[in-house]
């Protein structure tokens, strides 16, 4: 049953170090267009993947894109490292990855991030800039749709203001 | 859309306001409106129930398929 902000809030919980991005991100800064999954950058490091690790270890957790549907075990963090993660879990996908096109790793995110509060929990959420450049440089066809939703949402902000 | 006939759609719309060109492009901008009056929290849970929703859905139609025996739309 997917449950996206249980996902995030999970994450929270468990202190990884991330950033938002993606769908759910540009969702949350005013597209319109439904997602998903949760897409995150992160550090990629063993510590923070530990956490990760520990955030979705009992959701049935598997490495989507492998055949054979492989487990996400923490004995993953000593024998390979990671560039990007593609998760599924009970309660849906989870994405991390080691950077974001257009504006790096997850220190780089950072700075183009805002946090957000939710539910209850804080997050850090790319900023609707930071989105808006990711959005440019990944430039698929439902990416610019989101682009041009984006600057109409940033410009009704203003006009709002 | 070609990368020729997007950027000729720029062109064509470079005097225009944001939402004026998001609208030429075909969205729907009170859809956006929508989600600009939600706080996070209820946009996060409208995006939750729809999924919610889409799956029980895909999981309806696959039923009555089983049901009925129709695996697949016939073809024209």
């Amino acid at each position: 049953m997917p449950n996206l902000e249980s996902i995030a809030c999970r994450l929270v919980e468990a202190k990884v170090e991330f950033v938002l991005c993606g769908g759910l991100a540009a969702f949350l800064q005013g597209s319109s267009i439904l997602t998903t999954d949760v897409d995150v950058v992160c550090d990629m490091g063993s510590e923070n993947i530990r956490r990760l690790f520990d955030a979705v270890k009992d959701l049935h957790t598997y490495h989507r894109m492998t055949p054979g549907r492989i487990p996400f075990t923490l004995e993953q963090l000593t024998t390979q490292p990671f560039q990007d993660i593609y998760l599924a879990t009970d309660w849906g996908q989870l994405d991390c990855f080691g950077n974001v096109k257009g504006i790096g790793g997850y220190s780089e995110c950072l700075k183009l991030s805002e946090p957000i509060e939710m539910a209850g929990f804080t997050m850090m959420t790319l900023s609707l800039e930071g989105i808006l450049i990711a959005k440019r440089a990944m430039g698929r066809p439902r990416d610019l749709q989101a682009v041009f939703e984006l600057e109409a949402a940033r410009e009704r902000k203003t006009n709002l203001h | 859309m070609t990368i020729t006939e997007f950027e000729d759609f720029l062109d064509a719309t470079k005097h225009m306001t944001a939402v004026q060109r998001a609208e030429a492009y075909g969205i729907d901008i009170s859809l956006i409106d929508e989600n600009l009056r939600l706080t996070p929290t209820q946009k996060i849970r409208q995006n939750d129930i729809a999924l919610n929703q889409a799956e029980a859905l895909q999981a309806a139609l696959h039923q009555t398929r089983a049901k009925s025996g129709i695996h697949r739309l016939p073809t024209r």
